[in-house]
């Protein structure tokens, strides 16, 4: 016999605005990060940055900065996401599911933007823009948020999240630098595609899921 | 302050040189810098936090630090056919909504995507160049050479020029393009090599376009003369001009082969061609290919091709076969196991000496490269 799934919070008509506007700026600020590297308006800014970034490389520093990095990466995130999403289920199988099919998408749109902009990373290495690191690790927090606010979770256990979940995304772009894997128009390239992306995630699994 | 080292991240080096991959880091560091330069940027001294010791603005160019002990070297691509689609499937869609304006851009994004999945030493290649300069080319080749074509052609048919006016314009168009062809050759391989670099040094091209339009005019009329028979010496000829004045950074690449070693080669193929149904051209581009590579030398560097004529065969008579068979849907396919072909069979003999080149900046404007596209004058991939 199946589980009844648990009620979900629905997003209000103001919510809906917010997201699709968080939408819009996301893809806006996505395709302009985009045509500013492939047109290398940013190249000194992001060399600054980059020289910043690699000045303060030490030892110590190394194997935790991989470690963070690889925290971006689908294989820790996508285990993590089917165990998180397996709890999930518990609850609302339907979310679950959703959840899963809107990480897959993820990495897909991640990889398959990187093909808008033929750049080399610092390492010289090719696919800079966007950092799929830094869209993997912010859709997987946005999308663990909104399943805690749907579920109804405790506000405390929603705040946490929500401050874990913004110091991991600092962390993981910041490591994408110190590792000298990205520019950091990459890394807000692919801040602006996740937001935007994970945005969209959202509006769709609220009206498949909820409203509709 | 010790820093890692920012070409295999060895953290903490201990000095200059870092002790995991020897490269000197300082000098590695400031070739990154103008890796991502556009044409003809400025080099900023870098900052001292990270660069040791800081460059002095009136300094010349650092040199590139050496790169290991003399061996084998070998280049390799990394390139996949599905990457070149995903970038091609952009370019077309990005193509169509422009009404063809984007096609500028989408060259030079497939060009950067090739030299940038070719590496030599664990340091990739770069490409320059920008959609907006093969564009100006194109338009100021068009100019040089659509209005007097133009002319030549539509006047006399408007006036009814008489038959030997005609006549006589014909043989003016001939001899134009017999200008133009070489001048659009050059033209093309100075702004390639000018928008090409490793390491953060760039290639360049000197010859002298004057000098390749005699070598050109002459080479073709004696084909002409001899039937075809000069074509070694001819191809020779004009290989030795473009590999003698190419030049990376401030050092040159030299030239030593000669057209007569070819001519038996050629004799062969010629008696062979229909016998084995035109398949002894393959075998004799594969011998030019491993001629013109192997008498091409950089400083104490010889470069070594080991193409063999069945895999060349075999490449060209499949590529042509799987583009026209997929309408055109696997062209991505065939330029990346091309380019991964070509650099397969090649190698760099003996120390890669690079101590004393450094930046030698050129001019290049990309009308060459216009011209070169209108006439398909244009060579090498993407």
């Amino acid at each position: 016999m199946t589980r009844p799934s648990a009620p979900l919070r629905s997003l209000t008509a103001a919510q809906r605005r917010r997201l699709l506007a968080l939408t819009l700026g996301g893809v806006a600020a996505f395709f302009a990060l985009a045509l500013l590297a492939q047109l290398r308006v940013l190249v000194d800014a992001e060399w600054e940055v980059q020289s910043l970034a690699q000045a303060l490389r030490t030892r110590a520093l190394e194997l935790p900065m991989r470690a963070v990095s690889s925290l971006g990466t689908g294989w820790v995130l996508g285990p993590v996401a089917a165990a998180a999403c397996l709890v999930v289920r518990v609850r609302h199988a339907g979310l679950a599911l959703a959840v899963i099919a809107a990480g897959a998408g993820a990495m897909a749109a991640a990889n398959l933007a990187k093909v808008l902009v033929i750049r080399q990373r610092p390492n010289t290495v090719l696919w800079a823009y966007p950092s799929a690191h830094t869209f993997g690790i912010v859709v997987f927090v946005s999308l663990l948020l909104y399943v805690l606010w749907a579920l109804d979770a405790p506000p405390r256990w929603r705040r946490l999240t929500l401050l874990g979940g913004a110091a991991l995304v600092l962390a993981v772009g910041a490591s994408r630098l110190y590792l000298n894997a990205h520019w950091i128009g990459d890394v807000l390239g692919g801040l602006a595609g996740g937001l935007a992306f994970a945005a969209v995630g959202v509006l769709l699994i609220d009206r498949r899921l909820v409203t509709g | 302050m010790a820093e890692p080292c920012p070409r295999c991240s060895f953290p903490d080096v201990p000095g200059d040189k870092c002790p995991q991959c020897g490269v000197l880091v300082a000098l590695y560091r400031a070739s990154l810098d103008k890796l991502r330069r556009g044409p003809g940027g400025p080099v900023h001294a870098p900052p001292a936090a990270v660069f040791q010791p800081p460059a002095s603005p009136s300094a010349p160019p650092p040199p590139v630090p050496v790169a290991g002990p003399p061996s084998t070297l070998r280049l390799s691509f990394h390139g996949s056919a599905l990457g070149l689609f995903g970038i091609q499937a952009v370019n077309a869609l990005l193509t169509l909504l422009t009404a063809g304006v984007f096609y500028f851009w989408a060259k030079t994004r497939v060009r950067r995507y090739l030299l940038g999945e070719s590496e030599l030493e664990g340091d990739r290649f770069a490409y320059h160049g920008s959609g907006r300069e093969l564009l100006v080319g194109f338009v100021k080749g068009m100019a040089v050479f659509f209005i007097p074509v133009a002319l030549l052609t539509i006047l006399p048919e408007l006036y009814q020029a008489p038959a030997e006016i005609r006549a006589a314009l014909r043989s003016l168009l001939w001899l134009v393009g017999l200008l133009i062809v070489p001048i659009a050759m050059v033209g093309a391989r100075r702004y390639r090599l000018s928008r090409m670099s490793w390491r953060g040094i760039r290639f360049s091209f000197r010859g002298s376009a004057r000098q390749f339009v005699g070598i050109f005019v002459v080479g073709t009329i004696l084909m002409s003369l001899t039937l075809g028979l000069y074509y070694p010496i001819f191809v020779t000829q004009r290989q030795a001009f473009m590999v003698s004045h190419a030049y990376f950074g401030s050092r040159k690449f030299d030239f030593d082969g000669r057209g007569r070693d070819l001519m038996r080669p050629f004799l062969v193929m010629i008696l062979l061609f229909l016998p084995t149904l035109g398949l002894s051209w393959f075998w004799f581009s594969a011998r030019r290919q491993r001629y013109f590579t192997d008498h091409t030398r950089f400083g104490a560097t010889r470069f070594r091709s080991s193409v063999p004529g069945r895999a060349l065969a075999w490449l060209q008579i499949s590529n042509v076969v799987a583009v026209v068979v997929s309408l055109g849907l696997l062209w991505p396919w065939t330029v990346v196991r091309s380019v991964a072909f070509t650099l397969r069979y090649v190698s760099l003999l003996g120390p890669l000496e690079l101590a004393d080149v450094h930046q030698d900046a050129q001019a290049a404007s990309a009308t060459g490269q216009g011209l070169a596209g209108l006439l398909d004058a244009d060579f090498g991939v993407g």
